[in-house]
């Protein structure tokens, strides 16, 4: 196989909703190419676009024109099961609201993909624990989601989501529900990820906690590319 | 990137176990859904329980045509009983299928998997509801008849009393995967983001 250079290439993303009689349009027309290994921070105020344009590189929604291409492979010519196949091992998804299964244990919420990709019993008990530790939970597998704490929740949610060694992982607002410190823990967590396995991270957000730790930064205005910066760029920015 | 698409190896007993966790975890609002069921199915039971000893009893006059229509409407309360209880148990769990599909769950797995805890429920509630509306239809009509009397009409037909439990059985489980079937089809065929939207 070639040496890929771009893990996501977005052409002239367009997504418009109908709310009754308006139509928002949430994306139109949005364009940029991100680097394997690369950290991502998509930012921009709320109703900017920012989750649409998170579904949208996800595969979790359709978009109405435009490209949107994985490892080079233009999803929308996938069919059911191999955008199935696509969020089970390639997108490793992290959300604001952790959406964990509430009648699963720690451990199981983290197997639950592994299952879906039929990985053997032993292989998934062994995964699942080195994620566990990863994550700093531990002590926490035989806990279901409704006695952990939010920070535990997003952390086995993390865990959840490298299951099977996706190339991406993508996280919408993933401090957004937790507070100060235990989001500094959270962001700390998907910056080792990143530095250590060489998971390219993009994460939508609007925790300005994020800009330090990102290679680059897509600031979105009203649907659009507002600007991309490179870390460096902002830090000497700030100091301006 | 290679697609090779290994088909998910994904066991009867995983689905089993999946579906057995649901259960417990939602063990109250299963047990509301169950009881639906129950009702549903022990109405018709024991309709047709009365019906059967009526019609022994009263073998020169025979069946009466209210009994018809008492049975008749027992299955329309069976029907609504239960597609209601199974329809609202997948509505409020969109989201959930939302979840599923976003680790990977192809919608077959998902559909599966809601089918199997369908299924568990329906057996159970057709199991209990066929019993327990057999021993109904045996009461209700104990101020008309003597209990020896009666015992005896049951045991000359135990055939048919097995029928009914199977019948009872059947009904339930055709009618609760159905009922799953149908919501958890159009709910696994949204995108992912639109069933994790989704609000009921």
């Amino acid at each position: 196989m070639s040496l890929v250079e771009h893990v996501v290439e977005i052409e002239d993303v367009h997504k418009t909703f109908i709310m009754g009689k308006i139509k928002v349009y949430a994306l139109q027309g949005v364009s940029f190419k991100i680097k394997r290994e690369e950290y991502i921070s998509i930012m921009g105020p709320s109703g900017s676009g920012k989750s649409t344009l998170f579904n949208a590189i996800g595969g979790l929604d359709v978009i109405d024109s435009g490209e949107i291409y994985i490892d080079q492979v233009d999803i929308a010519e996938l069919d059911a099961t191999e955008l199935a196949w696509l969020r089970n091992r390639k997108i490793g998804y992290i959300f604001q609201t952790f959406n964990l299964l509430l009648a699963f244990t720690a451990q199981e919420n983290i197997e639950i993909p592994m299952v879906f990709a039929g990985v053997s019993r032993e292989e998934r008990r062994k995964r699942s624990k080195e994620l566990l530790k990863i994550v700093g939970l531990s002590d926490r597998a035989r806990n279901k989601p409704g006695q952990l704490s939010g920070g535990q929740q997003q952390r086995v949610a993390i865990a959840r989501a490298l299951a099977n060694d996706p190339a991406i992982v993508l996280a919408d607002e993933p401090t957004a529900n937790l507070d100060l410190e235990t989001g500094l823990d959270i962001i700390e967590l998907l910056r080792n990820l990143n530095k250590e396995k060489g998971t390219t991270i993009i994460t939508a957000t609007h925790d300005l906690k994020m800009i330090s730790i990102s290679d680059r930064i897509i600031w979105i205005r009203d649907g659009l590319v507002d600007r991309i910066e490179d870390r460096a760029d902002v830090e000497i920015g700030t100091v301006d | 990137m290679d697609l090779n698409l290994p088909e998910p190896d994904f066991s009867f007993f995983e689905m089993l176990y999946l579906s057995f966790s649901n259960i417990r975890r939602r063990f109250l609002r299963s047990l509301i859904t169950a009881l639906g069921i129950i009702l549903g199915i022990a109405f018709m039971a024991a309709l047709l329980t009365s019906s059967l000893i009526l019609g022994a009893m009263q073998a020169e006059s025979g069946v009466e045509a209210y009994q018809f229509w008492l049975v008749g409407i027992s299955l329309v309360v069976c029907f609504g009983g239960i597609t209601n209880s199974m329809l609202m148990a997948v509505n409020e769990r969109v989201k959930e299928i939302g979840v599923y599909k976003c680790i990977g769950g192809l919608d077959s797995h998902i559909v599966r998997l809601f089918i199997v805890e369908a299924l568990l429920l329906g057996i159970l509630g057709g199991g209990i509801g066929g019993v327990l509306g057999i021993i109904f239809g045996f009461i209700i009509n104990l101020n008309r008849f003597s209990f020896d009397e009666m015992s005896v009409v049951l045991q000359n037909n135990s055939i048919i009393l097995i029928a009914l439990l199977l019948l009872s059985l059947l009904i339930s489980m055709v009618l609760t995967a159905l009922a799953t079937y149908i919501p958890a089809r159009r709910a696994a065929n949204l995108s992912p983001a639109e069933a994790l939207r989704y609000e009921n």
